[in-house]
Order: C-alpha cells, then structure tokens, then sequence
C-alpha cells in the first residue's frame, strides 16, 4: 500500500489557480476524482505523477516527493501523445524503462490477454482504434506492476463491455493492496469506489464513501444538472435529466 | 525479433559492398581478384596502393553513413518525425556553411573544421526547430522551415565558395560530397568524432525510446524529456558535422537508412539504430562504387548519386505517410 498525501496544495498556471487548498491522505483502495470539465482533476493526477510541481503546498507519496517513488508508480493519462509509427510492444518496452528484469513481458502479455488485446501484439498504433490504444497502453502501464497506479479517466473512449473489464481490473488491483487514484466522468461507475473526491472549480467540495458523497442535490450543484435518484436492482442509481439548457438549444 | 534475422543478412551484405568498393574502380586490371589478393596481404606494387586507396574510400564511406544514419535516427525520434534528417533539419547546410568559412580564413585542421561544422549545425537547426514551433510545430512546418533555411545558407555558401574556389582545389567536391579526396588522418579523426556521437546516443537510446510514450509519460517514468532531447540535437548534429568536415554533406543516406531500419526492426530505437548505422554505410560504400564508375575516368559527386537514388525513396515516404497518418 502507498499513501498519497496533498498538504494544502495548490497550483498555479500564470495568474489563474487551477487547484486551490487540496488536502487529501489516501493510503489505500480505489480512489476516484470526480467533477466537471476543467475542474483540476487532471491537475491533480499530474502533481501526483511528478509531471509538474505544486505551486504551494506539498504532494507526497510514502513521505517522499513523487520524483523518489517513480519505480512503483505507473501513470496514464487522458490524452494519449503515443507516437503513431510504435508498436503496441514498443509501448510496454518503454513503460518498462526502470525495470531491472524481463519479468515485465510475460505480464504484458498477461494484462494485454485480460483486456482482450491479445491480437494486437506487434501492431502499430496507428492501426488501432482510440479506445483500443488506450486499452494497450493500460496493459503497459500495469505491467510495471505498480503500488501506485494513477489513470485519468481510465474508461474514455471505450465500450460497455471494455468500461466493465476495466472498472473490474481497478476493483481487483485496490483490492490486492494496490493504490488507485482514479480520475474519471462515469457517475455510475463511481458506486465501485473506497473513496470519492468531488472536484469544483479548483477545489475539494466533499470527499468520502460513495454512499456518503454521491448524493443528488450535491451532484446537481456541482455539474449543473438535475440528478435523480431510482431504485435499481442492487440499490440506489443517480442518473442526469436533461438539462434547462440543453431544451433552450434545440428550439 | 526482426532484427536479430536481418543483422545476419546486412553483416554478410556489409563484407560484400566491402569487397565490391575495392573490385570496382576506373583503373583497369585491379579488380575482384586483386581485392581478394590485398585482402589476404598478397598483393603488391601499384595494385596495392590502390587497394589502399579504395580501402580508405570505403572506410570514409562507412564514417559517413554511419554518421549520417546515426543522426537522422536521433532527429526522427526526438522530433518524432520520419521525415527529418540531418538535409531537411537544416544541419547539412548549416555545417557546410560552417566549414566554407572555417577555410575562407585559410587552412584549417579537422578539429577547427569538425567545431565550425558543429556550430553552423546546431545553430541552423536551432532557427529551424524556433521557426517551425511558432507555425505549430509538425511535419509539415519542420519541413518547410528546414527547406527555407538551407535555401537561405546554400545561397551563402555557393557565394563563399566562388570566393574559396580558386584557393583550394578540391573545394567544389565539398559542396558537393564526395570521399574521393579524403586523406587517411581524415578519415581516423572523423572516424572517432562519428563514433562518440554514436556512442552518445546508445547512451541514450533507453530514454530515447520512452519519448514514443509522450512527454508527460516519460516525465512520469522519470526521464528529463527537454535534457534527453537537447543531448540529442547536440549528437546528431555533431555526428553530421564530422561527416561534413570529412566529406561535404551527402544527403539521402540519413534520410533513407533510419525509416528503412525501423521497417524492419520494428520502432524501438535501440534495436533500430545499429541496422541504420549498417544500412547506412552500405549505402554510402555502394554509392561511392557507383560514383566512382558512372562517368569514369571522372568521378561524380557523392550526392548526386544518392539524390538519384535516394529521391524516389522520400517519395515513397511521403506518400506513405500521408496514407498512415495525416498531418
């Protein structure tokens, strides 16, 4: 297990805060950042990641700066930059460029068989679908066999069937003692988290167990859109009504 | 994978263009059975002067395809573009730039030339890289800045070498490229030079190949993107200056030997750049041989036999690129 600690972090770019007065301790379980676009839950994600450095405050993993834990910590991003012309093997090799052994291909294989990409083994990027890259890059990214596994919106571009894999996969790994720190839009798939954080407008509005947080007047707010709550086979489901807006749009 | 079936096939093929660069000649009566003679230490007399003549043609040969494949190798990955390479980045004319006016000041060693070809390099590349980023850095604006730069300095440089021209015979061959007066010492010095950038980037060659990832991937996996890129630029461009002050720039080998060697290696730039660096000198070893016999007694410019060649090559590329990716 890792512990990931924001203390009073906040983060800057020229005069515009992007996140304001962070504070949040998590040391275990599937965490998942959610909010609207712009919120700053990539922003979170990439202080975590060491990709950038916080304004004020500090980020934290294990005690240390993100730079001192990178070998145990695989990040994946929303938007891939994954250079066309490589193969989805090129990938893993390069996710696996800290490794001190071999033992990352059999597990690549592994992950690229539990996600269904098996076949793609030896294909350019370019020849994938959006949803199928990221699938691959997912599969590289667990193959570090990370204790700290940072993905930003883990379910973007995929099918129904793909979002369920991989909402299973998160499930298990937190669950085998791996930290996940999720960021993500799937309101109904948050129901699987430990712990929610609610994102707005730069800063933490409510964190919590997904019982806790997840409650439709809070969600209205925040996203701008009327929840409503049904009674679904396994409990209560939060699904958006059509917004004001969008009626006034198609008139 | 892949390579370890190719890397057979091109060392075989390396031994083979060795023996055709000293078979191949426009002296009459040296030829295949001479150069299997000097090869074993027989032969003698004239014919063996001009087997070392040869041998040291087609060891220039492979400093410069080796060099030239090196570099257009660590451009395409850093700006991750199969289109770059040490002509279109602009750091061949920026070097022959530099070397014109290195000796317009008078006779210079290898060393002031190599630093001068380095300098006029790095900076050309440098201007084409800013100009090419204010335009939304791509494929296409890399190209079109490259292309507008080398205009700009082969101007420059045709204007210094009417001035040169007179002072030092030889001196056209440089703006052309040719390993026709390339003395041994010449050889040796850009040799190592070659061979240290080439060093510089197996060094690298681990971080080089996170770049595929992405920057922010990268970052995350702990490798100093701008750091890794900036070495990169330093080698490539100093891998094409030692080719440069040796030979003249010679275009096509650095273009053509990297997109070949990732077609067959598949893209990990580790297992790519020793197949380029090979490609590479065989082109160059085989270019020459034509070079040397096409309008014997004469000799013809290096580059004008890889333009020949090598142009139908980046058209192949371009329309292939255009089909795979679009820009």
């Amino acid at each position: 297990m890792v512990r990931v600690q924001f203390r009073d972090v906040s983060y800057r770019v020229r005069e515009r805060w992007i996140v304001r007065d962070i504070n949040i301790d998590v040391a275990e379980g599937l965490n998942v950042i959610i909010g609207p676009n712009g919120a700053g839950k990539t922003t979170l994600l990439r202080l975590v990641a060491g990709i950038i450095l916080p304004t004020k405050g500090e980020v934290l993993i294990d005690g240390a700066p993100p730079s001192r834990a990178r070998r145990h910590v695989a990040y994946m991003p929303a938007q891939l930059s994954l250079d066309p012309l490589a193969t989805v093997d090129d990938v893993a090799e390069a996710m696996s460029y800290d490794s001190l052994d071999g033992s990352w291909k059999q597990s690549f294989r592994r992950w690229l068989e539990v996600l269904g990409m098996g076949w793609a083994s030896g294909r350019p990027l370019m020849s994938l679908s959006s949803g199928e890259q990221r699938l691959a890059l997912m599969a590289a990214a667990l193959s570090r066999s990370p204790r700290l596994l940072i993905v930003d919106e883990p379910l973007a571009f995929l099918d129904v069937r793909n979002q369920m894999t991989v909402m299973e996969i998160l499930r298990e790994l937190a669950d085998e003692g791996v930290t996940v720190l999720a960021a993500m839009h799937e309101v109904l798939m948050v129901r699987r988290a430990d712990k929610v954080f609610i994102l707005s407008a730069g800063r933490l509005v409510a964190s919590g167990q997904p019982s806790e947080v997840l409650d439709e007047g809070l969600l209205s707010v925040v996203y701008g859109v009327r929840f409503r709550s049904y009674q679904g086979p396994d409990g209560e489901v939060l699904l958006p009504e059509s917004t004001l807006q969008l009626k006034s749009f198609s008139d | 994978m892949r390579a370890r079936l190719w890397a057979p096939l091109l060392t075989v093929a390396f031994f083979a263009s060795y023996l055709l660069s000293l078979s191949v000649g426009a002296a009459p009566g040296v030829g295949p059975l001479e150069a299997l003679e000097f090869m074993f230490g027989l032969s003698s007399g004239i014919s063996r002067d001009l087997e070392v003549y040869r041998l040291s043609r087609a060891v220039a040969s492979t400093v410069l395809g080796s060099g030239l494949a090196a570099s257009g190798m660590g451009l395409q990955y850093v700006l991750r573009n199969p289109l770059a390479d040490p002509y279109l980045a602009g750091i061949a004319s920026g070097a022959l730039l530099g070397v014109t006016l290195e000796l317009l000041r008078g006779p210079h060693g290898f060393l002031a030339l190599y630093l001068a070809a380095l300098g006029g390099g790095l900076l050309t590349l440098l201007a084409v890289i800013s100009i090419s980023s204010f335009a939304g850095f791509s494929s296409l604006s890399l190209l079109v800045a490259g292309i507008t730069i080398s205009y700009v300095l082969s101007g420059a440089t045709m204007i210094v070498m009417i001035e040169l021209g007179p002072k030092i015979p030889g001196a056209l061959y440089w703006l052309f490229g040719s390993v026709a007066f390339v003395t041994w010492p010449i050889v040796l010095r850009s040799g190592v030079a070659v061979a240290a950038s080439v060093i510089g980037l197996v060094l690298l060659a681990r971080r080089i190949d996170t770049l595929l990832l992405g920057d922010e991937v990268a970052t995350s996996l702990g490798v100093r993107v701008p750091l890794v890129r900036a070495l990169t630029f330093v080698l490539a461009s100093a891998a094409t200056a030692a080719v440069v002050a040796m030979a003249g720039p010679v275009g096509f080998i650095g273009l053509v030997s990297p997109w070949a060697a990732r077609r067959l290696t598949g893209s990990s730039f580790r297992k790519a750049l020793p197949i380029a660096i090979v490609l590479g000198s065989e082109l160059a070893i085989v270019s020459d041989v034509i070079a040397r016999i096409i309008i014997a007694p004469s000799e013809a410019p290096l580059t004008a036999v890889t333009s020949i060649f090598g142009a139908p090559v980046l058209a192949l590329i371009l329309v292939r690129s255009r089909a795979e990716t679009s820009w």
